[in-house]
């Protein structure tokens, strides 16, 4: 027996299994759109917590995450903080767009604004959002996951079949059972994430200096920049970058389908009281990236620091367990991601050419743009890996400007669809001009932030030039 | 409490991380003591998504003993 056999039988297996389990969980079921793309506004504590651990903390949780620490130490402190404000956020904000799902049968993010704004164009324009600047981070995590499975199987599983196979489990357990079928596959795949950072890579730092304080003391010797913000990586970026991630977290569209999926308030809102605490198992990442950068190994890319602590730090059946927890850790994000797309794509795109659409007709159309997601997703992957690379480093700070709308929308009744959408365009423009025009960050200012700035102000102009918004008291009866 | 005076209790709890993270997480920016092994900042963060949980399962009780969340 080769010596990855081990580590192969347990990727695979563990890819076997989570198709069972997401198969098993819708197969039987005849879904309405509702049922399909939220789960039918049924989920319980546990199987809401884990489909929002599972599709918040993708590969780039590990591999990114791990990366950095290793390149630039203390600056992915941004990333142990930004979660903690984002839950507290979401905490308060959440309420508003559960309530507005349930009162008007909301299934994805544009829904949410359509019913706001009583604009079709406003939420065909957020639905384009998010679909341009989600797909290519679909890739990444599909590149992330073929990486991660060769890695653990010792090179056995080549990064394309590694991506192949990854992609077609996740297009069959979605096009099967959607938005439940990835609430019990991320109950496996939450808790291998949760056991490789934990049981693994916490123990890095020890078997390597004997203890987190000698790492530390470790690295002050051999890269004192490590230990502190420094620049450009320094306080004003880290602040601002907080901020901005802080506030744009919930504008992800896959943000939507998950919070209007919790069965009632009590439990959407114990979620969010509990999601800092699974955050916490980054500090392992933190700490293992940490570790390679204090022994002063020379990696290719700093995306490698992970999985190059596990390989020194283990024999290398372990390896496989790490293969597994990079499946995990990216199909959990990318199937939610997809059904997202999806959802946009029929429920706010498709109904654009034919309104008269049956609840029926919008499941398949769904269903069908899973698998045109997974297979756009998984082609980019195979063939232009790094072609969208702009597009990505557009991602938050474009999702971002739909914060506006969508937070003053609740309370201001003279946002219209005007405001709205002048607004988004404007900091859309501010955002790009800033990263491909001026190339850097004015006052060393997350220019995501910059391109909010401009957004507000847009918005709140165009707020007061235009007429109050007839909707607002209909909207608003979904809080009555 | 009247139900304005709840959500402002509720709300001020939320605030509390991100004053601990935006405003006072800055100032740990230093590579010494080492607290618990890990550099100041570090600390800081990583005890805060503790706090985090805390504060919000504070507001989440005074919502709930309001009857705000039915």
């Amino acid at each position: 027996m080769s010596s990855a056999a081990v580590p192969v039988a347990i990727i695979l297996g563990w890819v076997i299994l989570s198709l069972v389990i997401g198969v098993l969980a819708g197969i039987k079921r005849k879904f309405t759109l509702e049922g399909y793309l939220v789960s039918g506004r049924s989920l319980g504590l546990i199987f809401l917590y884990v489909l929002m651990a599972g599709e918040i903390y993708s590969a780039y949780a590990f591999l990114g995450t791990g990366g950095w620490a290793y390149s630039y130490g203390m600056p992915i402190m941004y990333a142990i903080g930004y979660g903690a404000l984002a839950y507290a956020f979401g905490y308060f904000y959440a309420k508003y767009v559960w309530k507005v799902g349930k009162y008007f049968k909301c299934v994805t993010q544009a829904d949410y604004f359509h019913v706001r704004y009583n604009s079709r164009a406003l939420a065909a324009l957020v639905a384009l959002i998010g679909i341009v600047f989600n797909v290519p981070y679909l890739q990444l995590q599909l590149q992330g996951l073929g990486y991660i499975v060769n890695v653990g199987s010792l090179n056995t599983i080549s990064i394309k079949a590694g991506i192949v196979i990854g992609m077609v489990i996740m297009m069959i357990y979605v096009y099967t059972s959607g938005l439940r079928g990835i609430s019990w596959t991320n109950l496996l795949q939450a808790s291998l994430m949760f056991i490789v950072a934990w049981a693994i890579l916490f123990a890095v730092p020890f078997k390597q200096f004997g203890g987190v304080g000698n790492l530390f003391k470790t690295l002050i010797q051999v890269k004192p920049d490590h230990v502190v913000l420094h620049p450009p990586l320094g306080i004003a970026w880290y602040v601002s970058t907080l901020i901005l991630c802080g506030l744009g977290f919930f504008m992800y569209p896959q943000m939507y389908p998950s919070i209007y999926s919790a069965r009632d308030l009590k439990i959407l809102k114990k979620n969010y009281t509990l999601l800092p605490l699974y955050s916490l198992f980054m500090i392992p990442v933190i700490l293992a990236g940490l570790t390679v950068a204090a022994m002063g190994i020379k990696l290719g890319a700093p995306d490698e620091a992970v999985l190059k602590a596990v390989e020194v730090s283990y024999s290398s059946w372990v390896l496989g367990i790490v293969g597994a927890g990079g499946f995990a850790a990216a199909a959990s994000t990318a199937s939610a991601i997809i059904l997202t797309l999806a959802g946009l794509l029929s429920k706010n795109l498709y109904t654009i050419i034919k309104p008269t659409a049956s609840d029926k007709e919008l499941v398949l159309a769904s269903r069908i743009s899973v698998i045109l997601f997974g297979v756009t997703a998984m082609v980019l992957a195979l063939f232009a890996p790094g072609r969208l690379v702009a597009l990505l480093l557009l991602a938050y700070s474009g999702i971002t400007q739909m914060f506006p709308a969508a937070v003053l929308g609740i309370f201001w009744k003279r946002m219209n669809k005007y405001s709205a959408g002048a607004g988004m365009i404007a900091g859309l423009i501010t955002v790009t001009i800033i990263k491909f025009g001026l190339k850097r960050n004015p006052l060393g200012i997350h220019f995501g932030l910059w391109g909010l700035l401009v957004n507000f102000i847009v918005t709140i102009i165009v707020a007061y030039a235009t007429k109050p918004d007839e909707n607002f008291e209909k909207f608003r009866e979904a809080f009555a | 409490m009247g139900k304005s005076q709840i959500n402002k209790s509720a709300l001020f709890l939320g605030l509390l991380p991100w004053i601990a993270y935006v405003v006072i997480s800055p100032f740990f920016n230093t590579a010494k003591p080492l607290i618990l092994g890990m550099p100041p900042l570090m600390f800081w963060n990583t005890i805060w998504l503790v706090i985090t949980s805390i504060c919000l399962y504070g507001a989440y009780r005074i919502e709930l003993g309001g009857g705000l969340l039915e």
